[in-house]
């Protein structure tokens, strides 16, 4: 209570004199601070008025002005006249094999009306990958106020030199350029137009950034208890990216443990239908081709898995990883403002400090005019600084809303997109595993007349139903007719090659004619003919 | 013995072999007819036995005749060949036979049993005349050995023995005593059970007949034949090995499983005991020393760690159930009597004692190993010489006491039989390649619940991404996400059960029968090998006669006692060449048999194995196709 009482006298002074010249000066302060990054015309009229609202409307209906009221405090966010288009066209990885796995150049074109471009339009522009990264390092640093999408991955785990790896990173490229050009803070900051309009491989980041809390002070900062967060949203917000952030870490590294496992358990197999391969196991020799394309079969059901476990490192491994890059972006972009806000803690405690000082020298009659006038020009200072740094944050904090929702959107984006391409690739495989089995299925069921499921009274239905059981019309075990995603292909698989020696039989090419007899149809076979 | 030898040879000498030793033949051939007749009629069969063991004697002493006379052999020999063809030529009415056969047998043998036979065995030697004469060396030396005698017993020799009779010339001077005491041996095997003899004879009637199965052309025919002739006596066994329950203290802890048997042949049908891993083992020991050549279904392997935990004790419940079915259901095995006794017997303890020490077989000396073998003397020599021959140390001890005295290196057994070199050979490699399966399948095994459990945790990482909520669509998706991966785990170690259940469990049993192959070879080099060391000792013993003969110094009752010996060796060693062949020809049958099974077996697990995969991939297949509909 003792260290109550002295401060309300202060606040009382407060009020009247020194408060005045700081919010005549602090838009002009700001203006001038701000010109480098945005480059509207009429932001210094805005931000009074800006300012103005926030002093006076705090207390009445905020939830219609709230919107708005951010609105104005990131006035890139009204104007949307400014665009840019950009069309990822292709990539080049060439040089070592490191340079073509790390480092492979983007081609694109593109196309804006920002003034801070010297031509509207540029075709086949080269950049390497390491320019993006310069040039995402410099946004990251330069732009505390959003959340800079991160870079995709320069090379997926397809393996370079192929179609689908060409494909998946240009398209990775043509969102991640999707995401700038939809951030309107982004758009206007020069950079941007130096890195695209630079040479190919000589851009360095031109603009200096201020340097943010780095290295170990950093991480000491973040050790300390987060600064009270008046905006509730945002300071939920951090500990879910966060958590999103480690879920995703460890889903992937499950995965990763899976798919090593699924390749190991492929090896295996391998080994299985290797053993099989070379069986004699009847001293009359009439099975061994039976045998020997029993044990095939099995390897290139093993070579499937093995497939299958690349391919959920490319598809969902990869889908996460940027998502964890980019949670770990946006989550250091929201310590980032909780360093704003201790900045402003202590800018505060400053003026507090400076005021009393003052007060303190208009206390004594007998004073040297020039410590007041010191003192008076150190709150000025102090004053603006805070006043600064006050806006700066609602400044972030406004933007930082917004883009929270564009962010929560492209993370459920993302993932959906990387389980749907998980999926699908699933479906293709199972479907090409499936076919293989089914292929040996006849030779297996013909070599004994009196065995296998025949002992179960199975032997007379399913001899007759050799063929494959997915076709273009369905899926002969289910009577659902919804779409299904079978493609002809699935009949073919890579590894049909290595069986085709043995195969002297024809495969059956004609898929309609073997759908005669579907599960339904059996079923009513064996219900009838049994009892 | 030696005394009784003595006084019992003159006498015997001069009666003996215008009657007995074409006896002997005949009744090698009739064999399974007597047999049959003794398990048909009860009181025959006593006065058969009866006759038998005089017979035993006679034979004894009628052995040193053809001993003296070997020297001799060479000028006989070249005699031989013309006096056989004439007999070929000559061949017998029925009536004969029966004339030859009267005195030893008295009214035992009939004659409509005999012809029944000749029937038979010209039947098949006709259809397989080629494989009849890699068993020349037996027949030729009845046809020189018989030259002594009149010449009605050789028309009757050569009833059987013609399509071999022209190539006498060329072995005759390898062997020389051969069938004379042929029938002993199985005299004494059979004397311990009456069950025995009912089964011995089926097994030894086929080594006559069909002599070296081509295992490759289409024997499958003859086999089936075969056993289908067999077939009739079987009798139905249903075996459950139940409840195993860990009894005993810390030190001798052990499971103990309870069988429950019903058969409705014995009396009573039903009957449960309580059993012991140790006790199957015995049990295969047994059976495997009182049928020789046959491939006995083997316990599962021994384990020394992890006898106690569940899985594996119900592993091993399930093999050896299946063990006793398999045994059961053949038709030899089922009728053993340690088989009833093991399923039976309230004092298994004991009982199994008294049948071990009553055959020899060391069944309870039993090591891991399942293809090792114990030769038992007392089944492969009788029991009189069985006992003489353990006095002094076994078999081959003797023999190496006597040879490292003297300088001889140990004979060494060489199969001479290409086709059981071949078949062994495969065997092992077989049995290589099976284990390399089965280590491979156990692999995937391992790595599918790996994958499953790994699966898991990749579930719980997703539920807790899930349950951050945020947002509605994302939280959905990963949630269906979770439950699809949860239920593809399952499917997953349903299909790894199943795998390990049908082509696990399947190439398991075969790998270990090959061991019981393998044993069923080692019985055949083993035999082989006393077959050897009796051939050598033998040698040495008439080197020594010859000596003493020339010598005219030396005393009478040395040249004698070793003339003696000449007998008793020459008895041992026809016996024992005896139950080498028979193992040879059992385990020709039994190869068959076991292959035709066994692969059919595999090949039906093969499919099984291969429907399950089929069904996984589509309940898998359905599974993402249902969730991306329904989410994506």
């Amino acid at each position: 209570m003792t260290s109550a009482i002295p401060y309300d006298p202060f606040d009382d002074i407060d009020n009247n004199p020194f408060s005045e010249p700081a919010v005549e000066s602090a838009p002009g302060t700001h203006d001038a601070d701000e010109a480098r990054d945005n480059e509207a015309e009429n932001q210094p009229q805005l931000q009074k008025g800006d300012e103005e609202r926030s002093v006076t409307a705090p207390g009445e209906d905020q939830d219609t002005t709230l919107q708005e009221q951010l609105e104005n405090l990131v006035p890139e966010r009204k104007n949307t006249k400014f665009t840019l288009v950009v069309k990822v066209t292709g990539l080049e990885r060439v040089g070592s094999l490191a340079n073509k796995k790390d480092n492979p150049a983007i081609i694109f074109d593109a196309s804006t009306n920002l003034p801070t471009f010297r031509k509207p339009k540029h075709r086949n522009l080269k950049k390497t990958m390491s320019e993006f990264q310069n040039l995402f390092k410099y946004l990251n640093a330069a732009l505390p106020e959003t959340f800079v999408p991160s870079l995709p991955a320069p090379s997926t785990n397809y393996g370079i030199q192929n179609n689908e790896d060409y494909q998946k990173t240009q398209s990775a490229m043509q969102e991640w350029f999707d995401r700038i050009c939809g951030d309107p803070l982004v758009l206007r900051c020069e950079e941007l137009a130096f890195f695209i309009e630079s040479d190919f491989n000589t851009y360095t980041p031109i603009g200096k950034v201020k340097s943010t809390v780095t290295g170990l002070r950093r991480k000491t900062l973040k050790q300390l208890a987060p600064p009270f967060d008046e905006c509730l949203e945002l300071a939920q917000f951090r500990p879910l990216v966060k958590s999103i952030h480690y879920n995703c870490h460890e889903i992937q590294l499950k995965l990763y443990r899976l798919s090593k496992l699924r390749k190991m358990l492929s090896q295996d197999e391998n080994g299985v239908g290797q053993t099989f391969t070379e069986m004699l196991t009847d001293s009359s020799q009439i099975h061994t081709k039976l045998y020997k394309r029993f044990g095939k079969t099995l390897t290139a059901v093993g070579d499937i898995d093995s497939v299958v476990a690349t391919l959920d490192m490319a598809t969902l491994y990869d889908g996460l990883a940027w998502i964890v890059q980019d949670t770990y972006v946006v989550k250091e972009a929201l310590t980032n403002r909780h360093f704003l806000m201790r900045e402003l803690l202590q800018a505060q405690q400053n003026t507090k400090f400076r005021q009393d000082q003052a007060r303190r020298l208009r206390v004594k009659r007998d004073v040297n005019p020039l410590k007041v006038d010191e003192a008076i020009r150190a709150l000025k200072t102090a004053t603006t600084a805070e006043h600064e740094l006050t806006l700066k944050l609602q400044r972030t904090t406004a933007n930082m809303l917004f883009e929270k929702q564009r962010w929560l959107e492209w993370y459920s984006h993302a993932l959906t997109a990387a389980i749907r391409e998980y999926t699908l690739r699933k479906i293709e495989y199972e479907r090409k595993k499936l076919t293989l089995l089914e292929r040996i299925k006849s030779d297996v069921r013909s070599a004994d007349l009196k065995g296998g499921l025949s002992r179960l009274g199975r032997g007379a239905s399913t001899s007759s139903t050799t063929g494959p059981s997915q076709t273009p019309q369905g899926d002969s075990w289910t009577g659902n007719s919804r779409y299904r995603h079978f493609q002809p292909g699935v009949l073919q698989t890579e590894f049909d090659n290595s069986l085709q020696e043995e195969q002297d039989s024809t495969h059956p090419t004609d898929p309609e004619e073997q759908r005669a007899l579907d599960a339904r149809n059996a079923a009513a076979l064996l219900g009838t003919s049994t009892f | 013995m030696n005394f009784e030898d003595e006084l019992s040879a003159p006498v015997w000498d001069d009666l003996a072999h215008a009657n007995r030793e074409p006896l002997d033949e005949i009744a090698k051939e009739f064999r399974p007819a007597t047999a049959e007749k003794t398990a048909n009629k009860d009181g025959e069969g006593v006065t058969w036995e009866s006759g038998h063991t005089e017979e035993d004697e006679m034979a004894e002493t009628k052995n040193d005749t053809p001993v003296v006379r070997n020297t001799n052999e060479d000028l006989l020999a070249s005699l031989a060949p013309a006096e056989d063809s004439l007999a070929s030529l000559t061949l017998n009415s029925g009536q004969e036979q029966p004339g030859k056969r009267d005195p030893l047998f008295g009214e035992n043998d009939k004659s409509p049993l005999k012809i029944e036979n000749e029937s038979v065995v010209t039947g098949v030697s006709s259809s397989s005349s080629n494989q009849k004469r890699q068993l020349k060396p037996q027949r030729l030396f009845t046809t020189a050995r018989s030259r002594r005698h009149p010449l009605t017993e050789e028309q009757k020799k050569g009833l059987f023995m013609d399509p071999l009779a022209t190539d006498a010339k060329k072995d005759e001077g390898e062997e020389f005593v051969d069938e004379s005491l042929d029938y002993e041996p199985i005299a004494h095997g059979n004397g311990e059970s009456i069950l025995q003899q009912v089964d011995a004879p089926l097994f030894r009637l086929s080594p006559r007949k069909l002599p070296a199965i081509p295992p490759k052309n289409g024997s499958s025919d003859k086999v089936s034949e075969f056993i289908s002739e067999e077939e009739t006596p079987l009798n139905q066994f249903r075996i459950e090995v139940l409840d195993p329950v860990k009894v005993g203290d810390i030190t001798s802890a052990h499971v103990e499983y309870s069988i429950r048997t019903h058969a409705q042949h014995l009396d009573p049908a039903d009957f449960q005991v309580k059993r012991r891993y140790r006790d199957f083992r015995w049990l295969y020991r047994q059976l495997q020393n009182n049928h020789w050549g046959k491939i006995i279904p083997p316990p599962p392997e021994k384990q020394a760690v992890g006898r106690f935990k569940d899985d594996f004790i119900e592993n091993r419940r399930a093999q050896m159930e299946k063990m006793l079915t398999r045994i059961s259901q053949d038709p030899t095995l089922q009728k053993d009597p340690d088989l009833i006794m093991f399923l039976k017997s309230p004092d298994f303890g004991q009982d199994s004692k008294i049948r071990e020490n009553q055959t020899r077989s060391n069944a309870s000396g039993d090591s891991n190993d399942i293809s090792e073998i114990h030769i038992s003397e007392i089944t492969l020599l009788g029991e009189e010489d069985a006992i003489d021959v353990l006095k002094t140390g076994g078999l081959d001890e003797s023999h190496k006491s006597f040879m490292n005295l003297s300088f001889s290196s140990l004979p060494k057994y060489n199969e001479p039989d290409s086709f059981f070199i071949e078949q062994r050979q495969s065997a092992e490699l077989l049995e290589e390649q099976l284990r390399q399966l089965y280590k491979s399948l156990e692999l995937v095994d391992v790595q599918k619940s790996e994958l499953a459990s790994v699966t898991d945790e990749f579930v719980q990482s997703i539920k807790t991404l899930e349950e951050l909520e945020v947002s509605k669509k994302a939280s959905d998706v990963l949630s269906s996400f979770a439950i699809v991966h949860q239920r593809i785990k399952e499917s997953l170690q349903r299909s790894s059960l199943q795998e390990a259940l049908t082509l696990g469990t399947t190439i398991d049993e075969y790998t270990r029968s090959l061991g019981s192959i393998r044993a069923v070879f080692n019985q055949r080099a083993k035999v082989g090998y006393f077959l050897m060391i009796v051939e050598s000792d033998l040698v040495k013993k008439q080197s020594q006669l010859e000596k003493a003969n020339r010598n005219i110094k030396s005393a009478p009752e040395r040249a004698e006692q070793v003339a003696k010996d000449i007998t008793k060796l020459q008895k041992r060693y026809s016996k024992i060449k005896e139950k080498w062949q028979e193992i040879g020809e059992t385990i020709r049958q039994e190869l068959e048999r076991h292959d035709q099974e066994k692969m059919r077996d595999f090949r039906n697990n093969m499919e099984i194995y291969l429907e399950a995969a089929i069904e996984t991939q589509k309940e898998c297949i359905e599974l993402w196709e249902t969730f991306y509909e329904n989410n994506l």
